[in-house]
């Protein structure tokens, strides 16, 4: 079959990047004794960067006992998240113009520096070959940073149930790593196809307040032409997104979420915060709570 | 008035003599005298010496304060206690304040109680006017039920005086006419003071005082535009709605952006072909490259269709997910702010605290804990017969897309421990459909990482079938650590003559797990009696499998069966 064959001459990609200081990479498989040559070896040697280069191929016709060393692009996962699978998460939107009251808020609330936000996020669908049902996949490419980096994201179904519904923040399932950045191409090859991108530019705040809350507000963008990140426009240009998410796991999700419902409270006069399947709204008190922010008056005699 | 002149009297001079007998006695020739009950009830002389004292105490202030006024012009005495204030010469003032403070209750209680007693008695006294006569004798009883004391009446004489200085000696119509100018002067200076104060208070967005809340409304138009944009925005992040281009557009038409120039060697166009000649070896650039390519626009033109199906999408599959998020009670994770109560005060959880909040989920978790069990029991295997073949048919089967990703990676762990570890899953699972009851509390967290990832039919089928298939999934998701406990604890707490009887369960179980590809995870490492279901439940692994996978799978077997038969 044509995947088939696209397995097997696909370019071996690497686990290039070594891994940086503080994780440990539980997922780079061992190298692979060659016993299969059956790969030309012009394709097996990809020139990348990184000295510390394993040549790995997907094993034709390797069963999933031997999967590990098909495995051709790096996922690097810190130990401390091994448990924490999921997120708790809620959302709200706020008018362009009430951000920079927002930020001003947000600035005071968490006492860290804001992070600047630039995020090149495609989703991708698997396809045919892949099972009946695609499944979805999401890169995020980090391009505020001098070298971009790249993320998989997955996100998995929300959690259910009375006890779910009692709560107002979403939790679910998310498998978060960060990979190579030929994840792209590998994800290509393998079959998954481009379902929609976006690019999200905003700022980020990330602070531990109960729980490792990161607060993004973020001008979803959407571009017309294929990849052309320069040229997004935002789909909603009045009104950003603001998401708060924090890690949690499947035992201690409920500190996490009264953590970030307490952190919402804050927040409440100018924006409203509600699972991501919800609308919500814009707050009557945003106005003028924004215009109370950003008044320099804001320290008077009494 | 004889009895109001002769209380004055007593009040002002202290006369010794008992005024109301002694006025009547210089009034009448009669000798009268007050019944000695009256003159008791009075008791005119506590009461006259109550009201010396009022007197004086009063006076004492007065005095007090005049000393303040003229040894310290600028000060006033403060009337709270400053405990800040250590300049010596606000001492007097501080004392003196608080000791008026102190005094003022006691003074006003006193006058309070005397002028009590006196109204006790006043029915006895009868103002008696001496001249009447035919002129004011309709009017006298207002006049005598409006008459002013005679502190008052000086006090009004003084006010009209200075009112009318200016024009007294104007006519009256004149004098009225003047009066309401002065009247209409002063109310327009009120008003632009009202007016100025009211711009400042929105300014500074203090809101009006008198407590309506001026909240802003918008119109329904406006937050109807608002609405629609919200949903735009929130279906395009978290769903991709609006996103999508169609196959036909997706051309590149301009160059990449720095960041996928290296990874996509030849996107989805030919435009970067020359700039990636470098990172392949040039032999192979035409052969594999086009092939990913044709093949991948041929799927993406077919894709369209793909991702045309409801069902597909996990967003939209995440509906069903999100069906409990329909009616919530608490619609917002925060709760909606109606007036001027700004910043830093959070209001707090609508009624519940999060102590009580948790208390809440524990119940509801263990209520479905319960249940849950409950279904553990009865009819298990007819579930599975019902659930063998929707579940084979149905694609519902987002479990296994969802946990690919994490399977993946999972199977790499699992291939990295030890075999001690397999062969100690292959026994627990075994164990596992004799798995007792407490132990789904140790479960129900990993089942409710599961909840999400399978769909409501599956996940009560899971329920139901008992827990070797959650089991099973287990070790394709968890740790070795957590799993080891896990595991031991279903070793010691098993049934072993369960395990034959509860194999045929375990088959069919797995039988339907093909299409869930977490089972398939779980299998490579479980037992081998299930290869033989998996054989005939081929077709559906090959759709369960993760695309690591080629299409014919039928000879990995053995070879699986090898492995875990270590």
């Amino acid at each position: 079959t044509e995947a088939q064959t696209s397995l097997r001459h696909a370019p071996s990609l690497f686990a290039s990047t070594p891994p940086p200081a503080g994780l440990s990479c539980h997922l780079l498989p061992s190298p692979h004794p060659a016993t299969r040559s059956a790969l030309p070896v012009g394709l097996v040697q990809r020139t990348c960067e990184p000295p510390a280069r394993r040549v790995l191929r997907p094993s034709v016709g390797s069963p999933l006992g031997e999967l590990d060393p098909g495995f051709p692009v790096s996922f690097l996962r810190s130990t401390s998240s091994n448990r924490r699978r999921m997120e708790c998460v809620v959302q709200g939107i706020i008018e362009t113009q009430h951000v920079e009251a927002l930020e001003v808020l947000l600035q005071g609330l968490s006492g860290v520096p804001k992070e600047r936000v630039r995020v090149h996020e495609l989703c991708l669908k698997s396809g045919p070959n892949l099972g009946v049902v695609p499944s979805e996949v999401r890169l995020l490419c980090d391009l505020a940073q001098s070298t971009p980096s790249w993320t998989i994201r997955h996100v998995g179904g929300a959690m259910r149930g009375a006890g779910a519904e009692q709560i107002s923040v979403l939790v679910r399932t998310i498998v978060e790593s960060k990979a190579s950045k030929n994840v792209l191409h590998y994800f290509y090859t393998i079959g998954y196809k481009l379902d929609h991108e976006l690019l999200k530019i905003g700022f980020a705040f990330r602070f531990q307040r109960g729980a490792q809350i990161t607060v993004t507000v973020t001008s979803t963008n959407k571009m017309s032409k294929l990849h052309a990140t320069d040229e997004a426009v935002p789909v909603t240009p009045g009104i950003q997104l603001v998401e708060i998410t924090a890690p949690a796991a499947a035992d201690n999700y409920n500190d996490v979420v009264s953590a970030v419902t307490a952190f919402c409270e804050y927040l409440a006069p100018l924006l409203h915060l509600s699972k991501p399947g919800n609308t919500t709204g814009i707050v009557p008190t945003a106005g003028s709570a924004a215009a109370s922010l950003m008044s320099s008056g804001g320290v008077k005699t009494l | 008035m004889d009895a109001a002149a002769a209380l004055g009297a007593a009040q002002a001079a202290g006369a010794p003599p008992p005024p109301g007998a002694a006025g009547e006695q210089q009034a009448a020739p009669r000798v009268e005298r007050l019944s000695a009950g009256v003159q008791q009830q009075l008791n005119l002389e506590g009461m006259r010496a109550r009201a010396v004292g009022l007197y004086k105490a009063i006076s004492r202030i007065l005095e007090d304060f005049d000393l303040i006024a003229r040894t310290n012009p600028s000060a006033s005495p403060k009337w709270y206690c400053l405990h800040h204030s250590s300049a010596p010469s606000c001492w007097p003032e501080r004392i003196l304040g608080q000791d008026v403070l102190g005094q003022f209750s006691m003074v006003s209680m006193e006058l309070f109680s005397i002028v009590e007693d006196i109204k006790n008695v006043s029915k006895v006294f009868v103002v008696y006017p001496r001249n009447v006569n035919a002129e004011n004798a309709a009017i006298l009883p207002v006049m005598l039920s409006s008459k002013l004391l005679p502190e008052m009446e000086i006090e009004e004489t003084t006010k009209r005086e200075n009112l009318l200085s200016g024009i007294t000696n104007l006519p009256v119509p004149t004098q009225i006419e003047k009066l309401k100018a002065r009247i209409d002067m002063i109310g327009s200076a009120c008003e632009t003071a009202e007016k100025v104060i009211a711009e400042h208070r929105k300014s500074y967005g203090l809101g009006a005082r008198q407590g309506t809340n001026l909240v802003p409304t918008l119109d329904k138009a406006q937050a109807a535009k608002i609405q629609e944009q919200e949903n735009l925005l929130r279906a395009a992040v978290n769903y991709g709605e609006g996103l999508r281009v169609p196959g036909d557009q997706r051309q590149l038409h301009s160059s990449l952006p720095s960041h996928l120039v290296e990874v996509l060697p030849f996107g989805d166009g030919v435009q970067n072909f020359g700039d990636n000649s470098g990172v392949y070896p040039k032999n192979t650039s035409t052969f594999a490259p086009n092939s990913v390519n044709t093949q991948g626009n041929t799927i993406q033109a077919s894709g369209g269709q793909l991702l045309g199906r409801p069902a597909p999408s996990p967003g939209a599959a995440g509906t069903p997910n999100f069906e409990n998020v329909s009616t919530p009670p608490m619609p917002y994770a925060n709760s909606p702010r109606s007036g001027t109560n700004m910043m830093n005060t959070p209001s707090p959880q609508q009624h519940l605290t999060p102590q009580q909040q948790r208390q809440k989920l524990m119940q509801a978790s263990q209520q479905q804990q319960l249940h849950a069990q409950q279904q553990l029991r009865p009819s298990a295997a007819g579930m599975l017969a019902q659930n063998t073949i929707p579940q084979l048919q149905d694609l519902q089967g987002q479990a296994q897309q969802k946990l690919q990703v994490p399977g993946q990676q999972q199977m790499q762990y699992n291939q990295a421990l030890s075999q001690q570890f397999q062969n100690r899953q292959m026994q627990a699972g075994r164990m596992q459909p004799g798995i007792s009851q407490n132990q789904g509390n140790q479960l129900r967290s990993h089942l409710g990482q599961f909840a999400g990832a399978a769909n409501s039919a599956m996940f009560t089928a899971a329920q139901a079938s008992s827990n070797s298939q959650m089991m099973a999934n287990m070790p394709g998701t968890m740790q070795s650590q957590t799993l080891l406990p896990q595991m031991q604890y279903g070793l010691s707490g098993g049934h072993p003559q369960r395990s034959h009887p509860s194999q045929m369960m375990t088959d069919q179980m797995y039988g339907m797990g093909t299409t869930n590809n977490t089972g398939m995870m779980g299998m490579q490492q479980q037992q081998q009696g299930v290869y033989g279901n998996m054989q005939a439940g081929a077709q559906n692994m090959q759709q369960g499998m993760v695309g690591l996978q080629n299409q014919t799978q039928n000879p990995n077997f053995p070879q699986q069966r090898q492995q875990n038969q270590q």
